[in-house]
């Protein structure tokens, strides 16, 4: 083929894939396997016969990946599973206990505290900054100018790194010296010191706050994103037909977010019972274990109390919990 | 194919480091760069024992990794599991029984057993390392907790530099004459820890914890307990004279008081390196009180000290590497050097700098060290000291100093029967 | 040109000028919250120490000195902190597209009896946590490779750091969104030039992607740099810290707040300037609708 020829056709499949009108992308083929089409039974060149067999070819593109998954992934979660049956001190050798982790897991105080905590959480992130990112997308699409202005500043906590951010909010939330009791102190009912981090009902809602901070702008970006797939007819033919401002955004923008609202709720759910280094830096487990989170909880015992066996078997329940939500959540997507 | 260069590149690079690091003998405790004059006797000290050791085993490439960390309880573990932690680091007395049980430590008993300076060490600090006949520390230092207080405010106030608060009434009231919120003064640092709490409830004539080797109960719900307790909530809630943070950790104390922020705080004379140099106080306005009696006329503060440990994963090369390191830095000509030097280069003498033996008590400085130690008691040597002291004092004391209505006998009874059942 | 709510005619109207711009107020107030702690770290590392405990606190600085700074460098080996940091970052970012986009193309195209077995397993890592996988690692790092009484000792270097972070489940599946829809016709057609299925993948299939794998690239330099708690636990020398790390234990050994803003503040800039010269790719990225439901 004469290069100019292929280099054309490469551009124009390019487009297609990337982006370009919805109405002229190139529509994906319908993929038969290559091993399954006529000219499979030609003599293949180039790597030797053994090598291009077709089975073979597969393992050389999937066996890297998967040998890394094994030992980096599917190994520790085995070997998780196998330290939860077990005591064991690190150095010690490790004797075997049968359920007692999981039973002395399903009664202990704390970890019951920690699973309303991370409810809580969760609960509290959507209730106060659910609404926000999507009512910022929808602000951010009317823009006609100033939008790259707006993603930079509503970006930037997400680009941050987590561990100064949070520090910064550490000493902005300090209950004597930090400036958020500053700034509240300006107005007319004087000074204030309100104790964000060591009141036990205040620090969690501190979290919550420094978590939003982080993910808002981000999710705002994810709406943003999806918002501007929806073509220009739709809108103009819901102005025509006179419908109001708040109606649109029902009729139109709404169902344009639900399946990015489901599955950034999905992921917030996910992030929420995994977060550790937010809580570690912010509280460390708060005043009196009032934000304790899973993450923490599993870390100082591994590493406090020196009680790994016990640490494992709360990963293997954390774990065995978020794939049991993942695979309702699907579940119900895929019913409505 | 740039990328797959660089990935091996990034992968054989330090692999290939770790591999030329692996063995070499490592020490930590090396003063942070913020105490510089420290750092400097610290790595003379370090130099010095270098160059003998290494002309004594005759390897002139003998090295030594200094590291500059201190022990801190959750990530200490880790560290020494992880097979590349230090060969001998410094822990404090009442983590040892602990890290013992546990496997991490190596035991000194034959070193130990044929050491000359052994009988200078109190019994008494070879018995708290002692687990199950093996001893698995050396004893390097001691301190005493003792209330600080600044002389500027303290004078301003009217008080002498020659009367401490002589008991907790007196406490109170000095309390509430230097605290001046309008210029940001709070009276009285307080961290709520739970040797802090500790050395109010002997105060008060009582025992967080009661019993010995054969056995441990809590004692901390008892009356004693409750009246320490009561006490110093009311210092917070109702007088109000603490620092504006309740769960101020030690650093944050020390901070505010070289800042003037604070006029009086309980501290150990270890701190005094950073309050002068890393936080920049004048040695001159710092006094040294011993701590107010209780209201039975006891006065109690706690001894602490650190021991050196070595790791148990270190190699026999680096073992006995490590014993030379011990035994040097406790000898008489070392610690002397130290002491010069301390003075050369202007640092306060205090008594935490120098090794527990006895060969410094008659040099000028130590006859506080004396005294403050006939009041003074070690922590109770509890097996799970570490653990315990975490769920008391993030389960209960942070709830006490947190919660103007909380009831302290309630908790303190539930935290008994807790601890009674999960680690005694 | 792309259009929202609100028409052209419907904007000139004075109500939606007012409460369009009422909503601007708004977002600008939210705006200046989004950048109000940037704006506090660099006011506290300004100050001298003596001014950092104000009740309350003094919104504006009396008097500025650049002290903290000189502090925070003397104290914290920016240096070292920061190019352990970007080689571990970077080579877990390439060392990840290098081990995915193999397999997202193999999962994709590719026939294999076990694709529904991988496909399973891999989402399932997908889901678990990171604090699960903390101890295992760690036993696994300190006996490579298979954690019992011999082997490779990787902690404490940074091997440890890069190894785990080269599985990533979400560049993976993302890939394979991406991938499939690549058009069938430049592979066979290249396939019947006589390309190999390896030649097919990097001479046609990646030049085209590399949109998505820089953004890709970029989102796993960012976890890595991010990371906190793996690192916590795997290194114990400081000379091997990563420079969130360092900065962490700057705050745990005492440091006071303005030293501490101030490493904060080194440590946030270079992170910035990297990612905002790759934001434009970074933002463009997601436009790419392709993997968002």
């Amino acid at each position: 083929m004469n290069p100019r020829e292929e280099d054309s056709r490469l551009e124009r499949a390019y487009e297609g894939l990337l982006g370009g009108d919805v109405d002229e992308g190139v529509a994906p083929i319908p993929a038969t396997p290559w091993e399954e089409s006529p000219e499979a039974g030609a003599r293949l060149p180039g790597w030797g016969g053994f090598f291009a067999r077709p089975g073979v070819v597969a393992w050389t593109f999937l066996l890297p990946a998967l040998a890394a998954f094994f030992v980096f992934s599917w190994l520790p979660l085995l070997r998780g599973l196998v330290l939860s049956f077990q005591d064991f001190g690190l150095v010690k050798e490790a004797n075997w206990v049968g359920l007692d982790n999981y039973l002395r897991a399903m009664s202990d105080p704390q970890v019951i505290a920690t699973l309303v905590h991370a409810i809580a959480f969760c609960a509290l992130s959507l209730a106060l900054g659910f609404w926000a990112p999507v009512a910022l997308a929808l602000y951010a699409n009317e823009l006609r100018r100033g939008r790259g202005l707006l993603k930079a500043v509503f970006f930037l906590p997400f680009l941050t790194p987590t561990v100064p951010a949070v520090l910064v909010w550490r000493w902005i939330l300090d209950g004597g010296y930090g400036a958020l009791n500053a700034v509240l102190s300006l107005g007319p009912w004087g000074p204030v010191r309100i104790p964000w981090l060591t009141d036990p009902a205040l620090a969690l809602l501190s979290l919550v706050l420094v978590f939003l901070w982080k993910t808002t702008g981000w999710n705002a970006l994810i709406y943003q994103a999806a918002l501007r797939d929806v073509p220009a007819e739709v809108y103009e033919i819901a102005e025509l037909d006179g419908t109001g401002l708040w109606q649109r955004i029902r009729a139109v923008s709404l169902p344009i977010l639900r399946p990015t609202m489901a599955f950034l709720l999905l992921m917030q759910v996910i992030t929420t019972l995994q977060i550790f280094t937010e809580v570690h830096l912010l509280t460390g487990g708060g005043p009196a274990n009032s934000t304790e989170m899973i993450a923490t909880y599993m870390y100082k015992r591994s590493f406090l109390y020196l009680d790994i066996g016990y640490a494992a078997a709360l990963g293997v329940l954390l774990f065995l919990a978020l794939l049991g939500f993942t695979a309702a959540r699907l579940r119900s997507l895929e019913e409505s | 194919m740039k990328p797959l260069r660089v990935l091996v590149f990034g992968l054989a690079f330090p692999a290939a480091a770790c591999a030329a690091e692996a063995g070499v003998f490592s020490v930590w405790n090396r003063p942070p760069a913020a105490r510089a004059a420290e750092r400097k006797i610290w790595d003379e000290e370090l130099a010095d024992f270098s160059a003998t050791y290494a002309r004594t085993i005759g390897e002139p490439t003998f090295k030594v990794n200094a590291v500059s960390r201190e022990y801190v309880a959750q990530q200490f573990v880790p560290v020494m599991a992880g097979g590349k932690g230090p060969d001998v680091a410094k822990v404090r007395a009442e983590a040892l029984p602990s890290l013992a049980r546990q496997g991490l430590l190596a035991s000194l008993k034959s070193e130990v057993d044929g050491w000359d300076q052994r009988a200078f060490v109190p019994q008494v600090f070879w018995d708290a390392a002692t687990v199950e006949g093996k001893i698995y520390g050396v004893p390097c230092d001691s301190y005493v907790t003792v209330l600080m207080v600044r002389k500027d405010l303290w004078v301003q106030a009217g008080y002498s530099i020659d009367q401490p608060p002589a008991d907790w009434a007196a406490l109170e009231a000095a309390a509430k004459r230097l605290n001046d919120p309008a210029r940001g003064v709070a009276g009285f640092g307080f961290s709520p820890t739970i040797e802090a709490v500790g050395d109010f409830v002997r105060q008060a004539g009582g025992e967080l914890f009661r019993g010995g080797p054969a056995g441990w109960e809590p004692s901390f719900q008892e009356n004693p307990g409750t009246a320490a307790l009561t006490y110093l909530r009311r210092l917070r809630f109702e007088d109000g004279v603490l620092q504006s943070d309740p769960l101020a950790s030690r650093e944050e104390l020390a901070q505010l008081f070289a800042l003037g922020r604070l006029a009086m705080m309980m501290g150990v004379p270890d701190q005094m390196p950073d309050l002068i140099s890393r936080y920049g106080m004048d040695p001159g306005e710092l006094l040294l009180f011993p701590l107010p009696a209780g209201p039975t006329g006891v006065h109690a503060a706690h001894a602490g000290g650190e021991y050196f440990v070595v790791n148990a994963s270190a190699t026999p090369r680096n073992k006995a590497a490590a014993w030379a390191y011990i035994r040097t830095q406790l000898s008489p000509g070392n610690q002397l050097y130290r002491w010069r030097r301390m003075n050369e280069l202007g640092l306060p003498i205090f008594p935490g700098a120098f090794s527990t033996t006895a060969h410094l008590s008659q040099l000028p400085g130590f006859q506080l060290m004396e005294q403050a130690l006939s009041s003074a008691r070690p922590e109770p040597a509890l097996p799970k000291w570490p653990q315990i002291k975490d769920d008391l004092e993030s389960g209960v004391l942070e709830l006490l100093f947190t919660q103007a209505d909380a009831d302290v006998s309630g908790e303190l009874r539930e935290a008994a029967e807790r601890v009674r059942e999960l680690y005694l | 040109m792309p259009r929202g709510l609100l028409g052209d005619r419907e904007r000139r109207s004075p109500a939606v000028r007012l409460g369009f711009g009422f909503a601007t107020a708004v977002v600008a107030l939210m705006g200046c919250a989004t950048l109000a702690p940037f704006a506090w770290m660099l006011l506290t590392a300004v100050r001298p120490a003596g001014e950092l405990f104000a009740s309350p606190a003094r919104l504006w600085p009396e008097s500025w000195g650049l002290s903290a700074f000189v502090d925070a460098l003397e104290r914290l080996p920016l240096a070292r902190y920061l190019w352990n940091s970007v080689l571990v970052s970077g080579v877990s970012a390439l060392g990840q597209l290098a081990l995915a986009a193999p397999a997202a193309w193999g999962l994709a195209h590719m026939r294999s009896r076990f694709k529904p077995l991988w496909t399973l397993l891999l989402a399932a890592s997908l889901l678990v946590p990171v604090e699960t996988l903390v101890v295992p690692l760690f036993l696994e790092m300190r006996a490579f490779p298979l954690g019992g009484r011999s082997g490779w000792n990787l902690l404490d270097s940074p091997a440890a750091l890069i190894l785990p972070g080269l599985v990533s489940a979400f560049a993976l599946f993302t890939l394979k969104a991406f991938l499939g829809r690549f058009p069938r016709e430049i592979r066979d057609s290249a396939r019947l030039d006589g390309c190999s299925e390896w030649g097919v993948f990097l001479r046609f299939v990646l030049p085209m992607s590399r949109s998505i794998l820089t953004v890709l690239g970029l989102f796993g330099f960012i976890a890595a740099w991010n990371a906190f708690f793996w690192p916590l636990v795997a290194v114990s020398d400081p000379a091997h810290y990563t420079l969130v790390l360092g900065v962490q234990k700057l705050l745990e050994s005492g440091e006071p707040w303005n030293v501490v803003m101030a490493a904060s503040a080194l440590s946030v800039l270079p992170s910035l300037a990297l990612f905002m010269t790759l934001q434009g790719t970074l933002a463009r990225g997601l436009d790419l609708s392709g993997y968002f439901p």
